[in-house]
């Protein structure tokens, strides 16, 4: 306790803004900016790259590269994958992946090419300052923007990893509202906010392109009021580009950056879980996209992040550009972390929406915006639900998580649907006001992955009954069909047996009488 | 009596029996076309508690003929291993008859499992294919065989008719895509 402060109505309604239901005012603590002096530390790649083969669904997919082969940096490992250094694969093998629970997935393992790669990172800087290409670029990308989408592997950096070419696929034509989202609400996670300190103009440019690509009405670009280095950096550059974008501030209230919250704040619709913001003319892109757009017209795929080193216990909290594929451990190693390995309990993600890891060594993916080292504690354990209400009154997407907890823990599926299960969005503001202490949110995750195991399983059962239904038919028409050779067979015998039979009858008689006089006595 | 009685009556016969037998079977297709089986529906039901691993331990040749049986021959519910208790427990809610304990003879409820088969081992013989109920083998004669892991039910047919033994039996594999969140402590 004593991390939020439930006094937020009072600085909530600016005269443009709308707020949305529930909410925690936390402490930004963003300990990754608060002490260093340079906002983003870039990172050499580490001997080793571990690219899992995942889709969005998670589903693995086939690789498109061999053992021993060797790669360039942006080269396609499998469909949506990109190398991320220049390199030769050592194994494609299931390896450890940053999960919740320590489990694997088949993965490319790169051994890097370290002076073939510094190489690449020069030639990309010298690109990057190159600012005489940029207008040609982008009416080049404006013409065939696929090209650039599908050759750069580009998805979503606001955590869910949606790919950004579906999410543009499914909102041209009728956008009127298009969201940069930079709002960046949750504690610790300080990547946007370093980024737009560092990178403002590239930004920027970025925005700029999915204006004219989307040919929104209009632009807004989201950032919490604590961040005003970055709201200076933002407005200015946002002056260099033709396209009009309203730079809105607005208050910090976690979780304001989810893309239901800031769209109600922003807009005061409320969008139902099962429903699209592109069903209702808006689309939401996270700042870290629109900076990898500007990349990606510039020809350099996405292959690398931010990530925020923080929580109580990191010696050295910064914010990191690292390549995916780099493991927990090798990132710590090289930011003189090291000691936090084995002393402290290491978090993906930020404190509430994150997850606590079994092992630093997995390898960061697009989703990974923090690394937290925190002491290890001893969890309080649950009590009883005293039914204060307070977990309701700051639930964002209006639940009742109380009563969904109880149908959540009796796996009563049905009624956990008619509570709207599924429009919770797993921010964790639950758990941190309620005073039993009650993993309120676990079991969400708990209910939602059941659910979607149950439907997985149905699903496979279906098939499996359609599949045995095809066999039988196809095994009853084989067998149909050979008894109807054979009684083809039979008939066509029969057919033209009746002189052969004759003629083997005499024989079989001559045969017989021979035999008798033959035989002796 | 004279030939011509004697081809009469015979001739009489065959007429009759010809009549009848058209007669039986405008009957039987009639009734099959007017009044759809009955138990049709009960069965489809009973079908969609049953696992669908048809692997035949119940004693019929897969699921469906199974719910068959237990709606028109009164076949005992307990007599699939693979469903195990909540298949009987769902079987017995639906029909309305008391719960039954596993009949063990049939076999025991195993944990969920998939058929591998050792690739370098297989000699191609097809004999697998032609076991699996639900197609879920796929190769070529000759050629080496693999099992799709996904459409697998387990159903251990697969395992005999291998002349070389190389089809193994494993828990399926913890992915990405199907771990699931444990449940909080309370
Ligand atoms: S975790 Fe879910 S139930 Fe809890 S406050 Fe957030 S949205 Fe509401
Ligand atoms: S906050 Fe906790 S104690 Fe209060 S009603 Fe919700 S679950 Fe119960
Ligand atoms: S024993 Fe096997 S074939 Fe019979 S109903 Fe159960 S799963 Fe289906």
């Amino acid at each position: 306790m004593g991390m939020f402060g439930k006094e937020k109505k009072a600085c909530m309604q600016g005269p443009l803004l709308f707020g949305f239901h529930g909410g925690l005012q936390l402490q930004p603590n963003k300990r990754a900016l608060q002490n260093s002096t340079d906002p983003i530390t870039e990172l050499e790649a580490p001997h080793e790259l571990v690219i899992p083969l995942l889709d969005y669904n998670k589903n693995s997919i086939a690789p498109q590269v061999e053992l021993n082969q060797h790669v360039n940096r942006g080269q396609l490992l499998a469909a949506g994958i990109i190398a991320p250094a220049t390199g030769q694969v050592m194994a494609i093998e299931p390896r450890h992946i940053i999960h919740p629970e320590t489990i694997k997935a088949n993965a490319v393992v790169l051994e890097v090419d370290k002076a073939s790669d510094n190489q690449s990172v020069h030639m990309a800087n010298q690109a990057n300052h190159d600012s005489t290409a940029w207008d040609t670029q982008l009416s080049a990308f404006l013409n065939m923007p696929d090209n650039v989408l599908q050759q750069s592997a580009l998805y979503g950096l606001g955590g869910a990893g949606f790919p950004t070419a579906s999410k543009l696929d499914a909102a041209l034509g009728g956008i009127q509202t298009l969201i940069i989202n930079a709002a960046e609400c949750e504690p610790e996670i300080a990547c946007d906010e370093a980024l737009m300190q560092t990178e403002a103009t590239h930004i920027a440019r970025g925005i700029d392109a999915l204006v004219q690509l989307t040919q929104c009405r209009h632009c807004l670009l989201a950032i919490e009021d604590s961040m005003p280095a970055a709201i200076d950096a933002m407005s200015a550059a946002l002056k260099s580009i033709n396209a009009q974008v309203k730079l809105t501030v607005i208050p910090t209230i976690y979780p304001t950056g989810a893309e239901s919250s800031l769209i109600q704040t922003l807009t005061g619709r409320f969008i139902p879980h099962n429903e699209k913001p592109s069903d209702h003319g808006i689309v939401c892109f996270n700042v870290a996209t629109a900076y990898a757009l500007y990349q990606a017209i510039g020809g350099k795929a996405l292959d690398s992040r931010v990530v925020s080193l923080g929580g109580s216990a990191m010696p050295n909290p910064l914010n990191v550009r690292v390549r995916f594929g780099s493991s927990v451990e090798a990132i710590l190693l090289a930011t003189g972390n090291a000691s936090v390995i084995n002393t402290a309990r290491l978090r993906a993600g930020g404190p509430l929406s994150g997850f606590d890891l079994d092992t630093p060594q997995v390898p960061i993916t697009a989703q990974t915006n923090a690394l937290l080292a925190e002491p290890c504690i001893t969890e309080t354990p649950a009590q009883p639900c005293i039914r204060c209400g307070e977990c309701s009154d700051v639930c964002p997407a209006k639940l009742l998580p109380q009563q969904l907890h109880w149908y959540a823990m009796s796996d009563d599926h049905e009624k956990c649907q008619q509570l709207n299960l599924d429009a919770c969005i797993e921010c964790g503001c639950c758990d941190l006001v309620c005073p039993a202490s009650i993993k309120l949110t676990q079991s969400f995750r708990y209910a939602k992955s059941k659910a979607k195991h149950i439907a997985q399983h149905q699903q496979k059962t279906l098939d499996a009954e359609q599949r045995f239904a095809l066999h039988e038919a196809r095994v009853a028409k084989r067998k149909q069909e050979k008894a109807h050779a054979i009684e083809q067979r039979k008939q066509s015998l029969k057919a033209r047996s009746k002189p052969q039979s004759d003629q083997i009858k005499a024989a079989l008689e001559r045969a017989k009488l021979s035999a008798k006089s033959k035989k002796p006595r | 009596m004279s030939t011509f009685g004697v081809i009469a009556v015979v001739a009489l016969t065959i007429i009759v029996l010809i009549a009848m037998g058209a007669l039986l079977s405008y009957l039987s297709r009639t009734g099959s076309e007017k009044h759809a089986d009955p138990d049709a529906e009960l069965i489809e039901a009973v079908n969609a508690v049953l696992p669908q691993t048809q692997c035949a331990q119940c004693g019929y040749p897969g699921c469906r003929p199974y719910a068959q049986a237990i709606i028109k021959n009164d076949e005992p519910i307990n007599r699939c291993p693979p469903g195990g208790e909540q298949t009987i427990e769902q079987l017995s809610t639906l029909l309305g008859t008391p719960v039954l304990a596993l009949d063990t003879s049939c076999g025991q409820q195993k944990p969920e499992q998939v058929a591998v088969i050792k690739e370098d081992i297989c000699i191609g013989c097809t004999l697998c294919i032609v076991a699996c109920p639900v197609d879920a083998i796929v190769g070529a004669a000759k050629l080496m065989h693999t099992v799709i892991a996904d459409e697998c039910t387990g159903c251990e047919l697969c395992i005999p008719p291998c002349p070389v033994d190389c089809i193994d039996l494993i828990q399926p594999e913890q992915t990405a895509a199907s771990w699931q969140w444990p449940k909080p402590a309370s």
